[in-house]
């Protein structure tokens, strides 16, 4: 057991649980209960929001394990998939942002209830979010619990269940309020420690460092090929998909509903893909050229994605790694906590208030989101507790899956008067249907699905709008008003 | 942008072309042109990509504050109530 890093942590997994009891006793003390727990008040701030949104994205994914990734699958898969989601920011910014804002709804599913006015919608869409976002769910609980196992020294399985009951317990008690706050402790702890990271390994660099990157490619002669590790059409579905994931992401996208604007809304997301951007940069370019150094015995032992702790090890004394194992954590449960509440509010608000009881007072609908909140974590635990060996083309085909499904109603919805329910529920089945099909059905190259899913969506949802009758005055109304600047 | 009547919402020309920019500039370093220029050991193909991981957020940015730069630029007669159409 590494007792220091231990400490830092556990000091760390308290500070976030008492962080949810405050929040908690804020929004029950607040008028606008469900507004604050689903959407923060609505009155996050742009910089804050910034580093909430890169807490949301950068994941056990992308920090912890890029190193490893990158070293294994190649710099250009890596690359391109990672700049799919900073590109997907930006197009969300532009396609989705203010609408979703100036709506004032609180999550994507009401948004395309609103649109649409459809009873398949209501019951469609969160199906479609609860099954993507679980499978993302799983990925980062297996990264937690990997970490947790390294601190603690006990099973993976131990750590799982010690990390998932640390999430739950704040998520539960203060929603989104925690979740932001959290995030803003998360995301600052992120930009400070990959920047230490990075600078740490500036200063051991044991040669110059075009030599050193040079010598990368001794040990992984493919490290900057095109298609040594995979075809390039998986590089090019890994773009697509991130770049259209962030438009109907509900763990990401639920940041536009927490703005305390459509403007702040869109330069947030703007500018926590710069940061995003400039740390996976340097990171990247820093620390891949060390995994050569390591013994590949030790390699061999350890999983890929933890490859960044072992050449922190080297850099930093124990009190260091301790805080910067927690830094690390925080990239996981950040990501996470914003999943968990992505799911929990399209069982409570979605499905409890919108189609079992839509007459549920404030009370219940907290009431019910703690317990969904609860039900969900523990259910997904004891799945991840096994994670199937295919758990990385799970993750992505989560979100490959929920693009395909959502991305042409909502962006459609959003820009095209003609769009109608029986076209969107069209786009809604064949873009879900055929990815399922791809994915399941043929051997297709890794992250491909997408680019198959995705157009067969958009067109079917075309032809039948363009075939039935279009939406009422009333809705186009309320669209142009979502259009207008507020 | 309301445009009423019509069938598409209008998108600013500004987002327009940045969203075009991005598309063309993806296409363009998926072409087989890129695969084998190395710099590096690293083909073009992944610095076209790491390239766009501050380009296109810097671009971003820059967009939606000259946007407001714009919108605080207004012209007297507008900030007085007055319709320029005559």
């Amino acid at each position: 057991m590494k007792i220091i890093e231990l400490s830092v942590v556990v000091i760390y997994l308290i500070a976030l649980i008492i962080l949810g009891r405050v929040t908690q006793k804020r929004i029950s003390q607040s008028q606008a209960g469900v507004e604050e727990y689903y959407v923060a008040g609505r009155n996050v701030g742009t910089g804050v929001n910034s580093l909430a949104m890169m807490a949301a994205l950068g994941s056990g994914g992308s920090f912890m394990a890029g190193t490893g990734t990158a070293f294994n699958l190649g710099l250009p898969f890596l690359a391109w998939m990672t700049v799919g989601s900073i590109v997907g920011f930006s197009v969300a910014s532009v396609l989705v942002a203010k609408p979703l804002r100036n709506s004032r709804k609180f999550t994507v599913s009401e948004f395309l209830n609103d649109r649409y006015g459809h009873i398949f919608f209501k019951v469609a869409i969160p199906i479609v979010i609860i099954i993507g976002s679980a499978m993302y769910l799983m990925s980062q609980m297996t990264a937690g619990g990997l970490i947790a196992s390294y601190v603690t020294g006990l099973s993976y399985q131990w750590g799982l269940l010690i990390i998932t009951v640390v999430f739950i317990l704040y998520v539960s008690m203060g929603g989104m309020l925690a979740v932001t706050w959290t995030n803003i402790l998360q995301g600052i702890m992120m930009v400070a420690l990959i920047s230490i990271i990075t600078l740490g390994g500036i200063f051991h660099f044991p040669i110059r460092w075009s030599e050193f990157f040079a010598n990368t490619f001794a040990e992984q002669p493919m490290l900057g090929a095109v298609g040594g590790t995979m075809p390039i059409t998986a590089y090019l579905g890994a773009f697509v998909t991130w770049a259209a994931a962030i438009c109907v992401t509900p763990h990401l996208i639920m940041r536009i509903f927490t703005s305390s604007n459509a403007r702040s809304a869109k330069l947030s997301m703007n500018i926590s893909m710069l940061m995003y951007g400039s740390l996976m940069l340097a990171s990247t370019f820093v620390l891949v050229p060390f995994v050569p150094l390591l013994d590949s015995s030790l390699l061999e032992a350890t999983h890929s994605d933890m490859w960044l702790l072992l050449i922190v090890e080297q850099f930093f004394p124990a009190i260091l790694v301790g805080v910067i194992t927690a830094g690390i954590m925080a990239a996981v449960m950040s990501t996470t906590d914003a999943l968990l509440l992505a799911v929990s509010s399209a069982f409570a608000y979605d499905l409890y208030k919108g189609v079992y009881k839509p007459k549920a007072t404030h009370q219940q609908i907290l009431r019910a989101s703690a317990i969904f909140t609860w039900v969900i974590g523990i259910t997904v635990m004891f799945i991840t507790l096994h994670p199937p060996p295919f758990l990385v083309v799970l993750y992505t085909a989560a979100v490959g899956f929920m693009v395909a499904a959502l991305f042409a109603p909502l962006v459609f919805g959003i820009w095209w008067r003609q769009a109608n329910s029986a076209g969107a529920i069209t786009g809604l089945s064949v873009g879900a249907v055929s990815f399922m099909v791809a994915f399941l059905g043929f051997e297709l190259p890794y992250n491909s699905e997408i680019l198959i899913a995705l157009p067969l969506s958009i067109i079917s949802m075309m032809i039948v709008s363009v075939w039935t009758q279009g939406p009422s005055q009333n809705m186009l109304d309320r669209m142009d008003h979502y259009h207008q600047d507020i | 942008m309301t445009n009423k009547g019509k069938k598409w919402y209008k998108i600013r020309p500004r987002d327009g072309i940045f969203l075009l920019g991005i598309f063309f500039y993806v296409i363009v370093f998926f072409l087989p042109w890129s695969y084998d220029v190395m710099i590096l050991n690293v083909s073009l193909v992944a610095w076209g990509a790491y390239l766009l991981h501050v380009l296109v957020p810097a671009v971003g940015i820059l967009l939606i504050i000259s946007e407001k730069d714009i919108s605080s630029r207004k012209p007297e007669h507008m900030e007085a109530g007055i319709s320029k159409d005559k």
